[in-house]
């Protein structure tokens, strides 16, 4: 019978695997001026969006990744005055690049931004999930 | 924040993967413990690399952006090393004779299982009983467990969890992985139906609410731990089942527990029973069953009535239903399960851990006062001198 320990340190695994490739993406993808080059660019920025975006539209997902309700409440925090726009922006980034396809895609400004804020959730939610894995 | 209080916060952080890679000791005399030395040295040189790199963010225009994502790799970075010099160095660190002894252990279950995956390492310095940690593919127990036998089975729910993680990468756990999904089109189908249902009858909010918490737990939580128990118990087999009433028994606060809306990690000890009495009948063993759910019912009457919301959250249809998608797709994937001694393949001499552990178990109900102590200790005997042998 696995502890509770044993879930949380799981789940960090999982959020932190994803966080790494994403922020090296928006990293590179910022140098070039905002475009993405690879195909595996694009992947690691979907492996956090989708599920995101399937949560935020209330469709359940099989959990093995990340804990869409954590990451929906760090979101909400940091977007307190315009929730709402901000939740939409994300659903349809994530639209956007899944019908892209191809390893490059332009991400303007404001998708950098969308694509900052969630990259900072997911970092809150590893944060939360690391100090509790400390907290003995 | 000020850039250079940040680069001085990289340069400490590089030093301390350098000098934790630098603490790995060598000639550690067993191959999960030099598997896990070889990813805790691999994990600590990517952070120092990607902490390098950082550096390089800082150096330019000094845009916002650069700052926040340098910030963000020192976090993420911190948090990696931390997880290796707190549950990576203590196995590599503390090779005392129980923790070498579980090793051979784990890595005799291991191969008699067939699993696809690194054998993992064992560190007994647990202090939360059984636990699996995937970041550094350790299986974490307590000290004394290496001188008892009636909880030993827990390892195979562990390895359960470390199959689950590898799913997909190969035939093996990719028949695991699809039984899992089928277990969750059960439990999508379920709460399709009682959320439909509570609509339709104008339900209360809160009971609506309710039953979607409870699919989300299925979904998040509790759907993992169900293939864990059905995994062991298809690899351990009984002695798993007795292992979990035993643990069940003597550590279960409550053992209908439903804690509404709050972050419940596992389900009721009361449902993996019942998880456990399908899976069983399931697999065969139906005398062993019956006899745990014989003693589960002297005991439940020692708890109260379960919560009125119970049935919902734990229905023994669901239960049946995740058993039957589970164990068949464990049956069809290659992994050697359990199939009594009947199923030992070199004669009566032949033994594997798993059937030591059922003999164990067997003693334990039929010894009557120190007669089981005096077999155990035999049988942790023989164990280790098998396990010693097979590594």
């Amino acid at each position: 019978m696995m502890s509770d320990m044993g879930l949380i340190s799981n789940h960090l695994h999982h959020a932190s695997r994803l966080l790494q490739p994403y922020i090296l993406t928006l990293v590179d993808a910022r140098s070039r001026g905002g475009s993405t080059e690879r195909q595996d660019e694009v992947q690691s920025l979907l492996a956090v969006l989708v599920p995101m975006s399937l949560h935020l539209r209330g469709i359940p997902y099989f959990n093995l990744g990340i804990d869409g309700e954590k990451m929906v409440e760090f979101l909400r925090r940091r977007h307190r005055e315009d929730w709402p726009a901000a939740r939409n922006d994300i659903i349809a980034l994530a639209s956007r690049l899944e019908k892209n396809g191809g390893p490059k895609v332009a991400l303007s400004r404001d998708d950098l931004s969308i694509l900052d804020g969630v990259a900072g959730a997911l970092d809150s939610v590893c944060s939360y999930l690391y100090r509790k894995t400390r907290r003995r | 924040m000020n850039v250079q209080y940040l680069r001085r916060v990289i340069y400490d952080q590089v030093d301390r993967a350098r000098l934790l890679e630098n603490e790995i000791p060598r000639n550690l005399g067993h191959a999960a413990l030099v598997g896990l030395a070889a990813s805790c040295r691999d994990t600590l040189g990517e952070q120092a690399r990607l902490l390098r790199r950082s550096l390089s963010l800082l150096d330019g225009s000094g845009e916002e952006a650069r700052i926040a994502e340098a910030l963000m790799i020192v976090k993420h970075s911190s948090r990696e090393i931390g997880t290796v010099e707190a549950y990576g160095m203590p196995p590599l660190h503390c090779r005392s004779k129980q923790a070498m002894f579980l090793n051979d252990v784990l890595s005799s279950m291991h191969s008699e299982l067939g699993l696809p995956f690194p054998c993992p390492a064992v560190s007994c310095m647990s202090n939360e009983y059984y636990f699996s940690h995937r970041p550094t593919n350790t299986i974490y127990a307590p000290l004394s467990e290496a001188a008892f036998l009636l909880h030993m089975p827990d390892f195979y729910h562990e390895l359960g969890h470390l199959l689950l993680d590898h799913s997909g990468h190969d035939a093996k756990s990719r028949h695991a992985l699809a039984g899992a999904a089928s277990a969750m089109g059960a439990i999508d189908e379920w709460y399709l139906r009682q959320a439909g249902k509570m609509e339709r009858e104008s339900a209360p909010a809160l009971a609506q609410d309710s039953v979607k918490w409870m699919w989300d737990r299925w979904r998040s939580k509790w759907a993992e731990e169900a293939f864990c128990d059905l995994f062991a118990l298809f690899a351990a087999g009984p002695a798993y089942a007795y292992s979990n009433l035993h643990l069940v028994s003597k550590r279960d606060e409550d053992m209908y527990g439903l804690y509404l809306f709050a972050e419940q990690e596992h389900p009721a000890g009361e449902a993996r029973i019942r998880l456990l009495d399908a899976g069983m009948r399931l697999l065969g063993h139906g005398r062993e069953a019956q006899h745990i759910m014989r003693e589960w019912d002297t005991m439940s009457r020692f708890y109260g009535d379960p919560p009125s919301e119970y049935g919902r959250a734990f229905p023994s249809t669901l239960l049946q239903e995740i058993a039957e998608a589970i164990l068949p797709a464990l049956g069809r994937s290659g992994l050697h399960g359990y199939l009594g001694a009947a199923g030992a393949q070199g004669g009566e001499d032949e033994t594997t851990v798993a059937l030591l552990l059922n003999d164990a178990w067997q003693g334990f109900w039929d010894k009557e006062g120190g007669g089981f102590r005096r077999l155990e200790k035999e049988l942790v005997s023989k164990l280790a001198e098998m396990s010693r042998c097979a590594t």
